[in-house]
């Protein structure tokens, strides 16, 4: 059985802070649901992937930067976070293996939610077939 | 000001101040840690912070000769905030859809744009 750990990916990040994302009603639903004791975790990679997309949606939709990455800071500032060093050879081989379905990034956050025991979460279909894959 | 403590038999003594300037460029693995200390700011798990600071005043203990407790103890005596973290709680909660601007937002296309 899965420990309540929870480990985010970007998309259910992202999705959770900005309300108007086509995501974020349901990220909330599903936060809403976990238990009390849930304990969420991130992999640094994944600060830099959403403090990416954020700083683009900043710039092409003219939004108040300060506040976003303010906002994305405390989030970050609330959640575990791991620094798990993988091989870089290691992970490119798992790409070639899935013939580059997976980022980089994605491909840490698989081997993490691994060995963590933890439930990833992300609204990224390929990311979640993957992880499915891993558990079954 | 300083103030007292005793691990393991050994009196020492540390100010608010020197930690600060211990743990101020520090940066840790937050992943596993239950309480951390909160330090201009930045949030520490509390053994490997306790540990770096006795570290740094050559206090020979390893971070198998305190326990968590301990270092809660300490960081409190010397005036700093203690949390736990990561638990979902009411936590989050005000950060739920806190950003509201724009409209027609994907988050998984967003992240998918990253790599085009």
């Amino acid at each position: 059985m899965r420990a309540s750990k929870y480990l985010l990916d970007t998309s259910f990040v992202i999705a959770l802070l900005f309300e108007k994302d086509h995501y974020h009603p349901e990220a909330k639903r599903i936060y809403e649901q976990l238990p009390d004791d849930a304990e969420f975790i991130t992999h640094r990679l994944v600060i830099g992937e959403a403090t990416s997309v954020a700083c683009r949606r900043c710039k092409e939709r003219k939004l108040n930067c300060d506040f976003v990455l303010e906002k994305l800071a405390e989030f970050f500032g609330r959640i575990n976070i791991t620094s798990k060093d993988y091989s870089y050879e290691g992970i490119i081989e798992e790409m070639k293996q899935s013939k580059c379905t997976l980022s980089f990034v994605d491909t840490v956050l698989l081997k993490e939610a691994k060995r963590l025991n933890a439930t990833l979460l992300t609204f990224d279909e390929s990311l979640k077939k993957e992880f499915e894959k891993e558990i079954s | 000001m300083s103030c007292g403590f005793k691990l393991r038999g050994r009196n020492f003594e540390l100010s608010k101040e020197e930690v600060i300037q211990i743990l101020k460029n520090k940066s840790f693995e937050q992943y596993g840690s239950s309480y951390f200390v909160e330090v201009e700011g930045k949030h520490f798990p509390v053994k490997e912070a306790l540990y770096e600071v006795l570290k740094s005043e050559g206090i020979g203990l390893t971070k198998l000769d305190f326990t968590t407790q301990d270092a809660v103890r300490i960081f409190r005596k010397l005036g700093f905030e203690v949390l736990t973290k990561g638990r979902k709680g009411k936590a989050l909660d005000d950060l739920i859809g806190v950003i509201k601007e724009g409209e027609g937002f994907n988050a998984v296309e967003d992240k998918a744009r990253l790599y085009e």
